[in-house]
């Protein structure tokens, strides 16, 4: 066997496998996946079950509030905000990546609160720290702001007859110096940083 | 006759042809995402939801010395130096002349940078991206094996294996379930703002038969997309067409112009793949007529 059959037969293998490989995680009842699970860092086997069986069909919400010294509480703010779809978002979108991002975040934080309390830490789990310290850092708060905590809640998008509900409510962590002091609405503080 | 180096029964210019529609398709859409990226590069900041310090808490190996490595490059700003390359790399598949080393030079960087940033955090990426990863892996393997058309032939043949089963795997998933086949999915889908869209959302709930229909077109067109490999020609570009347009459609009203491209890319080489759309095929089928015939060429 030359070097090039051999590389020609690693190559075949390789394809072979990886194929076989995708072909055995499309389970299309999401079932378990356990060669999906042998994939730990998720980059070899793409999932192609996109929106099925059962679809995601609630938009996810995002707000957050601060305890000011005096023990007061201020209003829930969201944060965050899905652009309406134009005609040029067909080539240029970039704020769609952000949409995304934020989404699968809050989607993580919901599949590890729904797994059993006990065996998750959910204050030192990624997306609980990624949604703290962005709050934190890039959200204003009050000169006098003490703590800050974020919720989840979900709703029915356009379908405004479908009251909203809360999902997840993280703890409350205390501000340190060098958080965001308020100077602004988070609306516009939002605009500002998508350069919109 | 044959062109020397080539093998028997190989279309080597529908080979080379295919190979750069399938580099160029991809690199588009890969030049808009990076430019995308550098656009809303602030998410990547240290005190931002792209965070290099928390992100790389995810994995133990990105915690320790090989994150340390990597933390000049996946921290902000060094991480806008790998979307310009990412840029620049796809710029030079884009361009008909760039000296082939060039080319294979941008193909590895846009492979590396592919896995690198999905390992970086898996936030903000979705299908277009893995399908990319496919593709670029592909790419980069049949560029490397420039010397040997049937390894490169089985790249071109991987890349439309993984777009078929995709679009396969996607309608079967969705052929399963109770709620795809009454409609009342497409429907819901269409009332989130993250994946909808008013106007259609406001058609779909005032008639449910829309929404059946549409469910069912997307299961049909989903489920039945592999037989474009075996189809008849005018079938089997049909088949290609209505691809085309269904990724338009989810570009415009559901937000998904990342796809458009990243699955666009792979149709050169599904239709080489394709038994009636492939150049080979019909090198194949006059090699097979001589040889049963028993007579040369």
């Amino acid at each position: 066997m030359t070097g090039r059959t051999l590389l020609r037969t690693a190559l075949y293998g390789v394809f072979g496998s990886w194929l076989v490989g995708t072909v055995l995680c499309q389970d299309p009842f999401r079932r378990e996946d356990r060669i999906r699970r042998l994939d730990q860092f998720n980059l070899i086997f793409p999932d192609w079950r996109f929106f099925a069986p059962n679809p995601g069909i609630h938009d996810y919400h995002l707000l957050y509030r601060d305890t000011l010294a005096s023990g007061e509480v201020t209003e829930w703010s969201e944060i965050g905000h899905i652009e309406e779809r134009k005609p040029h978002h067909i080539v240029w979108h970039p704020h769609r990546r952000l949409e995304k991002t934020l989404f699968d975040i809050v989607a993580e934080i919901l599949r590890f609160s729904g797994e059993s309390e006990a065996k998750r830490d959910m204050a030192l789990t990624v997306p609980y720290l990624t949604l703290l310290n962005y709050i934190t850092h890039r959200y204003p708060h009050a000169p006098n702001a003490r703590s800050t905590q974020f919720l989840v809640a979900a709703s029915g998008g356009y379908e405004q007859s479908e009251e909203p509900t809360m999902l997840f409510l993280s703890e409350s962590h205390r501000l340190e110096r060098g958080h965001r002091e308020s100077d602004g609405e988070p609306e516009r503080i939002h605009a500002e940083r998508m350069g919109t | 006759m044959h062109e020397p180096g080539h093998e028997d029964g190989f279309d080597a210019e529908g080979l080379e042809a295919t190979l750069e529609n399938v580099e160029r398709l991809t690199a588009f859409g890969t030049l808009i995402s990076s430019l995308e990226y550098l656009a809303a590069g602030k998410s990547f900041a240290d005190d931002d939801l792209l965070s290099w310090d928390v992100a790389r808490t995810r994995h133990k190996a990105l915690a320790g010395r090989v994150g340390d490595l990597l933390t000049p490059l996946m921290k902000s700003p060094g991480i806008n130096v790998v979307f310009a390359a990412r840029a620049a790399g796809s710029i030079v598949l884009l361009v008909p002349r760039a000296p082939s080393a060039a080319k294979t030079t941008a193909t590895a960087v846009l492979t590396a940078s592919n896995y690198a940033l999905h390992l970086r955090t898996p936030y903000g990426s979705d299908g277009s991206e893995h399908i990319s990863m496919i593709t670029y892996t592909s790419l980069l393997a049949s560029r490397l094996a420039r010397s040997d058309e049937r390894a490169q032939q089985a790249c071109m043949h991987f890349i439309a294996l993984q777009s078929c089963l995709s679009y396969g795997v996607a309608g079967i998933s969705k052929l399963v379930s109770p709620v795809w086949r009454n409609g009342t999915a497409v429907r819901d889908i269409f009332r989130t703002h993250m994946y909808g869209h008013s106007r259609v959302y406001e058609l779909l709930k005032s008639k449910p038969w829309a929404a059946r229909l549409l469910a069912w077109v997307t299961i049909t067109g989903e489920t039945g997309f592999p037989l474009v490999l075996v189809a008849p020609k005018p079938v089997a570009r049909g088949i290609l067409a209505s691809g085309l347009s269904f990724h338009g459609g989810n570009a415009v009203f559901m937000g998904l112009n990342r796809f458009l491209w990243a699955f666009l890319g792979t149709y050169p080489a599904v239709a080489y793949t394709s038994r009636n759309l492939g150049p080979i095929r019909g090198r194949s089928k006059s090699r097979l007529v001589a040889r049963l015939t028993g007579s040369k060429r």
